[in-house]
């Protein structure tokens, strides 16, 4: 799958690769009402990583169905919608908006964006926040729920375990870590926003032991996500715990990194000598 | 149509030292170089580790044939990799990227300004103007503002086209000491405002006055915009320009871009 906010609403990619071989797409955040995102710079470099501070940049739920639902329904592909909100209220209406919809696969819920003050982060922060919106996203929600996780607190694995007992059908484990990057002759921050989200190859051996984690504590699905780039990364998240994985940074580098990756697991496989990559998971040997 | 992505790998042809850390780069790629249109950009991923991770945008200064060049100064870590490379070698380059400047009618007149690194775009504009739509070099003035008789080699492509060329230095040591709106102004005071057009590359502050000046005289201005530009096609969000309608909306230089009237954007 390619994560959500750095595949656009697969219009884009879809003249560069074949999405219909993709397991799904996930789309960038939907809020209820739009957003112009916060104002640039929004990106910056780090070593072996990039932060983002976008905002939850995004046209609104009404022109979403109106825009971006047309296009999304003719992928031969899974279509995932990334659901954001700033109340539990918010994620409900929006929700209740996309069960209206035809051709979505999933609904993933983003509890965990580190770019916004109010709502974001908040509702991954405490078990009981995490509980309270997954409940009430899960007794709206027609399609199944996939729960983003933050690995912002202190412990994921309960988060996780709040979400499953709400009725979560799978967690996406994790959304970016917060950092900042100082310009040291001006003494400003690189981002308007001062902090954003690190992602990239930087940050994979955190997701890897989030992975890791939650997969101890939750029996239902985990979609790995952070810093993939290829088959091998791919193969390491399987092996913590994962039974799905997501690429985002990945696919600024290399447009093609999911498709060439498929070939890239077929061969790694047959080196091992595992028939499907279903028997990957958990594999970890301590 | 899919551009096939496989073996986006380009043979470089040439990578020449101009010195003052200024690079001139040349590569082979039959696909892009039939694609490319003056003010396109390419995506070059300088390195095929992890650092640095990202492609680099670099517009594009000309094309010939199947093959296309870049110029850039080495800045960061990104360009220093980019002029590490030799004749010879591959890289992975996605293009052409972006849009084109609007073409002028044949009797109107241009005013290209460039500052500094900013030249390519309005290199290539230029030179496509004279070669390929046989307009009269006499109608572009080419206006070039640089830091100092140190980046005077940037300015031999330029003088190679022989179009009307005038040159502003911040220190004075080649050409008008002062910046190079100056000239601009000048330049605009012998013109007729209806049948002229601007445009520009360069820093954001002389941007930011070369829009105010065209505003000021009526005068149709294009500006080539540059931004932290992770993914190049659209999708990331993350080099947005504020559209001069409202503070609440941002125009992606990748997509909507890197060209644009100068009326649209608020820098």
């Amino acid at each position: 799958m390619t994560a959500s906010g750095t595949f656009g609403y697969g219009e884009e990619f879809n003249e560069y690769i074949d999405l219909s071989k993709l397991g799904g797409i996930v789309t960038k955040s939907v809020t209820l009402n739009p957003r112009p995102g916060h104002k640039p710079p929004r990106t910056c470099e780090t070593t072996g990583g990039m932060l983002n501070a976008i905002g939850l940049a995004n046209v609104g739920i009404d022109r979403f169905i109106e825009e971006k639902i047309p296009f999304l329904k003719t992928l031969d592909t899974n279509v995932i919608v990334n659901v954001a909100g700033f109340s539990l209220d918010e994620y409900v209406q929006v929700v209740r908006r996309l069960n209206d919809c035809d051709g979505i696969a999933m609904l993933e819920i983003n509890i965990s964006c580190p770019n916004v003050g109010a709502g974001g982060l908040e509702f991954s922060g405490s078990e009981s926040s995490a509980h309270k919106l997954t409940k009430a996203v899960k007794e709206t929600s027609r399609f199944p729920i996939i729960i983003k996780l933050s690995p912002n607190v202190t412990d994921i694995a309960a988060i996780a375990s709040a979400c499953e007992d709400a009725g979560a059908d799978a967690l996406s484990v994790i959304n970016t870590l917060v950092g900042m990057a100082i310009d040291h002759y001006s003494f400003k921050p690189r981002l308007t926003n001062i902090t954003g989200g690190l992602s990239g190859p930087a940050i994979k051996p955190v997701a890897l032991a989030c992975v890791m984690k939650v997969s101890k504590r939750v029996n239902i699905p985990i979609i790995g996500i952070g810093g993939i780039m290829d088959h091998f990364d791919v193969a390491e998240f399987f092996i913590a715990g994962s039974t799905g994985v997501q690429f985002g940074t990945a696919n600024f580098i290399n447009p093609n990194a999911t498709i060439e990756t498929i070939d890239g697991l077929r061969k790694y496989l047959l080196d091992v000598n595992i028939s499907s990559i279903t028997d990957l998971i958990g594999r970890l040997e301590i | 149509m899919r551009i096939m992505l496989q073996h986006p790998r380009v043979e470089i042809i040439s990578n020449e030292n101009l010195g003052n850390g200024l690079f001139k780069t040349s590569f082979r790629s039959v696909d892009i170089a039939k694609s490319l249109k003056p003010g396109n950009f390419v995506h070059i991923r300088v390195s095929s580790g992890m650092d640095p991770l990202f492609r680099r945008a670099m517009s594009v200064h000309w094309k010939e044939n199947d093959t296309f060049s870049i110029l850039f100064r080495v800045l960061g870590k990104g360009t220093r990799a980019l002029s590490a490379l030799r004749e010879g070698e591959f890289v992975d380059v996605v293009g052409p990227l972006g849009n084109t400047f609007d073409t002028p009618n044949p009797d109107e007149k241009m005013i290209m300004v460039a500052g500094g690194t900013g030249l390519p775009p309005l290199h290539y504009f230029s030179r496509w103007l004279i070669e390929e739509q046989r307009f009269n070099r006499q109608n572009i003035s080419f206006l070039f503002g640089v830091s100092s008789q140190a980046d005077v080699r940037l300015v031999d492509d330029v003088e190679a086209i022989g179009l009307p060329l005038r040159i502003s230095s911040d220190d004075g040591s080649v050409g008008h000491k002062g910046f190079v709106t100056d000239l601009l102004k000048q330049e605009i005071e012998k013109s007729d405002v209806a049948t002229t057009r601007v445009c520009s590359c360069g820093p954001e502050n002389m941007l930011r006055e070369i829009i105010r000046i065209c505003a000021e005289d009526e005068i149709r201005c294009q500006v080539s915009l540059e931004g932290n530009m992770p993914c190049g096609i659209g999708t990331c969000l993350g080099c947005v320009v504020q559209s001069s309608e409202s503070d609440q909306e941002f125009k992606r230089i990748c997509k909507e871009g890197p060209i644009f009237n100068g009326s649209e954007v608020k820098l």
